[in-house]
C-alpha cells in the first residue's frame, strides 16, 4: 500500500462522534421534537391554528419548500458542472455537495406535506394527477431529482465503503453495511468501467432535471397573475439563486467538515478560495436577474404591481427586503470579491447571510404577493390581509430545517467525507507524472 | 454512551419519524367532528320569533312563510322542527279560518300555499302564526295585517322592443277594481342561484295602477334564448309581496361552446393537450430509462464482483 493510500485512507475513516457532535445532535432532536408536537397539533386542529387565510394560503412552509430545492442544486452544480468542465480541485468537495443535496431534496419533499391540511390525501396529487398541472410537474421533477441525488450519492461512495468494509477499526455493524452495499466492489477494470460511466450519465443528466426542477417551481407561481409573479424572469432568477444558495450552505457545511473534523488538509484555503470565486460569479448573476425582477415593473408601476411593490420597497416588508438585498447579497459580492473575504473563516461569515438571506428572499417572493390579489375581498378581516406565522409554523419549519442539519451530520459520520478512491487515484497519478 | 448504542437512538429516532408520517391520517380519521359545546345541557325554555311574509304569485296561489328563529348569542338563527298553527281572520263577512299546523322545516321555515280566490277580495285580511309552549319554546304569536291586491302583467313585444305591462289594483265592496298607484315594480330574470335585476330602480305605477317597463334586450337566455322573467312588489306594507313570473323568448339565445370534449390546458385530467401528454411522458420516460439502465448497471457491478470473488476462491 502506497503511503498516498495509507495516509488518506487513515484521514478519512469515519470518525466516532465527539462529545460537541452528541450535544448538536441533541440540539437538532430537540427542536425537531418541538416540531413534532406542533405538527400533531396541527393534524388534530388543521391549518388553522397557522397564520394561513384566504389571502396567504401559502406562507413560510413553502417558503421553507422553495428554500430547500434551492439548496439541493448544489449536487448538481459542484458535482456535475464542475466535473464535466473537468475542474480538478473538486475531488474532495464532492461528497459534502452530495450529501447536502440529498439531505436538502428529502426535507423539500416533507416540507410540502406540512403544508397539507389533509395530508392523508397525500397519494391524490399521483392519482388524480392533472397532466396540466405545475404541481404535477413539480411533483414528478421533484421525485426524479430525488433518485438522481441518491444514485449520485451512492454510486462514487461504492468503492470508497469497499476500502473500509475490512478495517478493523470501525464498528462491526458499519462493517456489517460498509459489506453490503460495497456490492463486491473488487475494482476490476469491467466495475470500474461500469461506474464510470454510470457517473458520467448521471452527472449529464442532473443539470437538465435540476434546472428543470427549479424552474418548475417558479412555474408554480409564474402561471398565476399575481403582481410579483407574474414575470418571465422568475425561472433564470429562481435557478441563479439557487445555484447562490446551494453554494452557501456547502461553504458552511465545508467549513463544519474542517474545523470539527479536523480535515484542513482537504478543504484547504485554496478550495475556500476558489468555491468564493465561484460564488462571486453565481451572485453577479442573481443580481443581475435581481435587478431584472424588479426594475422593469417598477418603472411601469401598473396598479397592482406598485402596491406590491411600494409594500416591498417602503412598506411594512421594506426592513427585510433591503436586510435582504443588502445583506444577503450586495454585502457577500463585494466582501467576497476580495482575497481577505475569500478565507474560510470570513467565508463562511459571509455564506451564513447569504444563506439567512436567501431564505427570507423566498419569504419575500411569497407572502407579500399574496397579500395583495389581483380582485381584493371587500372587508377582509385583519388576519386575511396581514399574514403572521404562528409558533407551530416557525415550530415545524425549524424542525424541517434541523431534520436537514440531522440527516447531514449522520451521513458525515457514517460515510468518508471526501471520495477516498478517486481523491487516491488522484493523487497517484500526480506522484507518478512528478 | 458507546457507538452502537449511539446509532440505535438513530435509528430508534428514523423510525420514529416513520411513524409518526404514518400516524397522521391515523390521527385525522380519529379526529372526533362533534364540536365540546353539543356535550348535554340543562335543558332551558328558548324564546322563538316569527318572520311572518305573505305572497301572492301570479294573482292564483297565496304562500304565508313563517321562519321560526331563535337567539343563540348576539344573532338570530333559524329553527328546524318547530310545530307553527296557521289561521286567517278577516275583518268583513265573519271570516275566520284555522289553516293547521305546519313543522318548520331543516331551514326553519313553516309555509302554507292556498288559493287567491278562497280569500275575501276587499278589506283587511289578518293572518295568525302561534307557536304552542314546548319544552324546548316558550308560547308565541305573530299577526301580520295585508289587503288582497291583484297585479296583472302583460309580456309584450311592440316594433321588436319587449315591454312589461303591469296593472295593480283592489277590489272594493261592491266589486269595483280600485288602482293603485306610487307601487315599486322590480323586474328579474331567474338565474342558477339567485334573481338577477334587470329593470331600473324606480318603475312606479301611475294613478291608474299602471307602468309599462322596457325589458331590456341584452340579457343572455338559455339556448333557445328562454328566459323566466320575475315582476315583484317587494315587502309592501299594504299588500305584502305581489309576484308574477312567465317564461319568455326574450333572452340572448346561448351559443354553445362547449369543449367538453377537446384536449385543452383547462380541461380535466383526460383530456390533456396530446403535445403535453407526449412531451412530459417523453421527458420522464428518457429520464427514468436512464435511472433505469443505471440500476441495471449496479446490478452488473454487484454480479461481476461476486464472479470474481467465486473465481478467486476456487
Amino acid at each position: 500500500m502506497s503511503s498516498i493510500r495509507e495516509k488518506v485512507i487513515n484521514d478519512l475513516r469515519p470518525k466516532p462522534f465527539t462529545k460537541l457532535a452528541k450535544m448538536w445532535i441533541g440540539l437538532l432532536l430537540t427542536v425537531c421534537a418541538i416540531g413534532v408536537y406542533a405538527y400533531i397539533r396541527q393534524l388534530q386542529d388543521g391549518l388553522v391554528i397557522t397564520g394561513l387565510r384566504d389571502y396567504t394560503t401559502w406562507g413560510i412552509y413553502i417558503a421553507n419548500f422553495v428554500f430547500f430545492v434551492a439548496v439541493s442544486l448544489v449536487g448538481s452544480l459542484i458535482t456535475a458542472v464542475l466535473k464535466l468542465s473537468g475542474v480538478s480541485w473538486r475531488t474532495p468537495l464532492t461528497r459534502i455537495s452530495e450529501i447536502i443535496a440529498l439531505a436538502a431534496i428529502l426535507m423539500a419533499g416533507l416540507a410540502i406535506v406540512v403544508d397539507m391540511g389533509r395530508p392523508d390525501r397525500m397519494l391524490n396529487v399521483i392519482f388524480h394527477a392533472r397532466m396540466q398541472s405545475p404541481i404535477t410537474w413539480d411533483v414528478m421533477v421533484i421525485t426524479t431529482y430525488m433518485a438522481l441525488s441518491f444514485l449520485l450519492l451512492f454510486l462514487p461512495l461504492i468503492p470508497d465503503i469497499a476500502i473500509y468494509r475490512k478495517d478493523d477499526k470501525l464498528p462491526k455493524w458499519l462493517l456489517k453495511i460498509y459489506n453490503f452495499f460495497s456490492l463486491n466492489w473488487t475494482g476490476s477494470s469491467a466495475q470500474k468501467s461500469l461506474l464510470k460511466q454510470s457517473v458520467y450519465i448521471l452527472a449529464v443528466m442532473i443539470i437538465p432535471v435540476a434546472i428543470g426542477m427549479r424552474t418548475v417551481s417558479s412555474l408554480l407561481f409564474t402561471t398565476t397573475t399575481k403582481p410579483g409573479w407574474d414575470s418571465t424572469n422568475l425561472g433564470p432568477y429562481f435557478v441563479a439563486g439557487a445555484f447562490v444558495v446551494g453554494l452557501g450552505t456547502f461553504i458552511i457545511v465545508m467549513s463544519a467538515c474542517r474545523k470539527f473534523l479536523h480535515q484542513g488538509e482537504y478543504f484547504t484555503d485554496k478550495h475556500f478560495d476558489y468555491v468564493s470565486k465561484l460564488m462571486v460569479f453565481l451572485l453577479l448573476v442573481y443580481l443581475f436577474f435581481n435587478i431584472n425582477e424588479y426594475f422593469s415593473p417598477a418603472y411601469k408601476m401598473k396598479s397592482n404591481e406598485a402596491d406590491h411593490l411600494n409594500e416591498l420597497f417602503f412598506g411594512s416588508n421594506a426592513l427585510m427586503f433591503w436586510l435582504v438585498q443588502i445583506g444577503g447579497l450586495v454585502i457577500p459580492l463585494i466582501v467576497l470579491m476580495f482575497k481577505k473575504g475569500r478565507k474560510p473563516y470570513v467565508a463562511f461569515a459571509v455564506s451564513v447571510l447569504i444563506v439567512i438571506g436567501a431564505w427570507f428572499k423566498w419569504y419575500l417572493i411569497i407572502v407579500p404577493a399574496l397579500s395583495h390579489p389581483a380582485i381584493p375581498i371587500d372587508r377582509a378581516p385583519y388576519e386575511w390581509v396581514n399574514y403572521i406565522p404562528t409558533w407551530q409554523e416557525w415550530a415545524i419549519t425549524a424542525a424541517t430545517l434541523a431534520g436537514m442539519l440531522l440527516i447531514v451530520t449522520y451521513l458525515l459520520r457514517l460515510f468518508p467525507i471526501v471520495p477516498v478512491a478517486e481523491y487516491i487515484d488522484e493523487q497517484e497519478k500526480k506522484m507518478r507524472k512528478s | 454512551m458507546n457507538r452502537i448504542e449511539q446509532y440505535k437512538i438513530f435509528f430508534l429516532g428514523l423510525f420514529a419519524m416513520f411513524i409518526f408520517l404514518i400516524s397522521g391520517p391515523v390521527i385525522l380519521n380519529g379526529q372526533n367532528d362533534e364540536p365540546k359545546s353539543t356535550q348535554k345541557k340543562e335543558q332551558v325554555q328558548k324564546k322563538a320569533r316569527i318572520q311572518l311574509d305573505y305572497y301572492n304569485s301570479n294573482d292564483q296561489e297565496y304562500i304565508i312563510k313563517a321562519t321560526v328563529k331563535t337567539k343563540e348569542g348576539r344573532s338570530y338563527v333559524n329553527v328546524p322542527g318547530v310545530p307553527v298553527q296557521f289561521a286567517i281572520a278577516a275583518e268583513i263577512e265573519e271570516y275566520n279560518v284555522d289553516l293547521g299546523e305546519i313543522v318548520s322545516d331543516a331551514s326553519g321555515v313553516a309555509q302554507f300555499t292556498g288559493n287567491v280566490s278562497d280569500l275575501p277580495r276587499f278589506g283587511i285580511i289578518t293572518i295568525k302564526t302561534a307557536i304552542a309552549e314546548s319544552a324546548d319554546f316558550k308560547k308565541y304569536s305573530k299577526k301580520l295585517e295585508v289587503q288582497n291586491a291583484s297585479m296583472v302583467v302583460d309580456y309584450v313585444t311592440e316594433d321588436s322592443t319587449n315591454l312589461i305591462k303591469v296593472r295593480c289594483f283592489t277590489t272594493d265592496s261592491t266589486g269595483e277594481e280600485v288602482p293603485i298607484d306610487d307601487l315599486d315594480i322590480k323586474v328579474f330574470v331567474e338565474r342558477l342561484f339567485g334573481e338577477l335585476p334587470v329593470s331600473d330602480e324606480f318603475n312606479e305605477t301611475d294613478d291608474d295602477g299602471y307602468v309599462e317597463i322596457v325589458f331590456p334586450d341584452n340579457v343572455n337566455g338559455t339556448i333557445g334564448g328562454l328566459l323566466t322573467v320575475v315582476v315583484r312588489v317587494e315587502d309592501h306594507d299594504d299588500y305584502g309581496n305581489l309576484v308574477n313570473q312567465k317564461e319568455t323568448s326574450w333572452g340572448i339565445p346561448l351559443i354553445n361552446n362547449d369543449n367538453a370534449n377537446a384536449r385543452l390546458l383547462w380541461a380535466g385530467k383526460y383530456k390533456a393537450p396530446l403535445a403535453l401528454v407526449i412531451l412530459i411522458n417523453g421527458v420522464l420516460g428518457v429520464v427514468w430509462g436512464m435511472i433505469l439502465y443505471i440500476v441495471i448497471n449496479i446490478v452488473r457491478i454487484f454480479r461481476i464482483g461476486k464472479a470474481t470473488k467465486s473465481t478467486m476462491q476456487t
